[in-house]
């Protein structure tokens, strides 16, 4: 038991972070600046720490795509195509669970944005990252092609989701061009929620990483025995 | 009171959290013993 504490230790840390959200979330007074947003403000822990743990995944994929390119150790390549898996995972959650806020907010589930169709492209370039990486059987060719795409995938995800918006003229969505940024002016005491569960979110998207590569390694052995 | 109500929102999704939390070092151990495994019986 205490050898399973010293290993994994850190994934505990995470569960509780994300449960500590989850209770203060709802239980912290919430400022009333947003127009009708009310206490739907909340979502902002559950919401936009989503997208917070994908830029952190996409991230971590970069640098292992970057470390292959100088080592050539497919290890590196193994962690970066999960890295994208997950950050893919959180990115879908992200753009759910923002059309069900949205809808309830603004009446619709999109609307013509420069920041919610700029996530949208973002992903769709991670998710060609996963089709490229299909079409490439051997195994250090799809390496070094997908580390190489995915250098551009990433510059897309900081144009279309870090500059772009914030040029734009008028948007609904916080953060964009012609509306304040929520997390600039976030109220102490919702940062005091709000970090935690960013990276309690962190923390699970590693862990979910390090099961996949397992799994990619146990499926790799049982698709080629000894 | 909203409040009171609230808690019974907490409480389900932490359960809800919970569960899944559990699922995953319950998965977690599972996939780690068939790594292990297989760098057993390459050896």
């Amino acid at each position: 038991m205490n050898e399973f504490i010293k290993n994994n230790w850190w994934k505990l840390l995470g569960v509780l972070l994300i449960l500590y959200s989850i209770v203060a979330g709802f239980l912290i007074d919430i400022p009333d600046i947003m127009g009708n947003i009310g206490e739907s403000m909340r979502n902002l822990f559950f919401h936009v720490v989503m997208w917070f743990a994908m830029m952190v995944m996409f991230g971590t994929s970069l640098v292992r795509s970057l470390r292959y390119l100088s080592t050539f150790d497919i290890k590196h390549d193994v962690i970066a195509i999960e890295a994208v898996n997950v950050g893919l995972f959180f990115g879908i959650l992200g753009i759910i669970t923002g059309m069900e806020w949205a809808n309830y907010t603004w009446g619709t589930p999109w609307t013509n944005d420069p920041q919610l169709n700029g996530a949208a492209i973002s992903l769709l370039a991670y998710f060609a990252y996963v089709v490229l990486r299909r079409s490439i059987d051997e195994e250090n060719k799809r390496a070094r092609i997908s580390a190489v795409y995915n250098i551009f995938a990433f510059a897309m995800l900081i144009v279309f989701i870090g500059i772009l918006p914030k040029l734009a003229s008028g948007s609904l969505h916080p953060g964009a061009g012609g509306s304040q940024s929520t997390v600039n002016s976030l109220d102490f005491t919702m940062r005091l929620v709000f970090y935690p569960a960013i990276a309690g979110w962190i923390i699970i998207g590693y862990w979910l990483i390090g099961i996949r590569v397992k799994m990619a390694y146990i499926r790799q052995h049982l698709d080629n025995p000894e | 009171m909203i409040e009171s109500k609230m808690f019974v929102v907490i409480i389900v999704l932490s359960t809800v959290l919970l569960g899944l939390a559990v699922y995953l070092f319950w998965l977690d151990r599972r996939v780690t013993k068939m790594e292990k495994e297989i760098k057993n019986n390459q050896k």
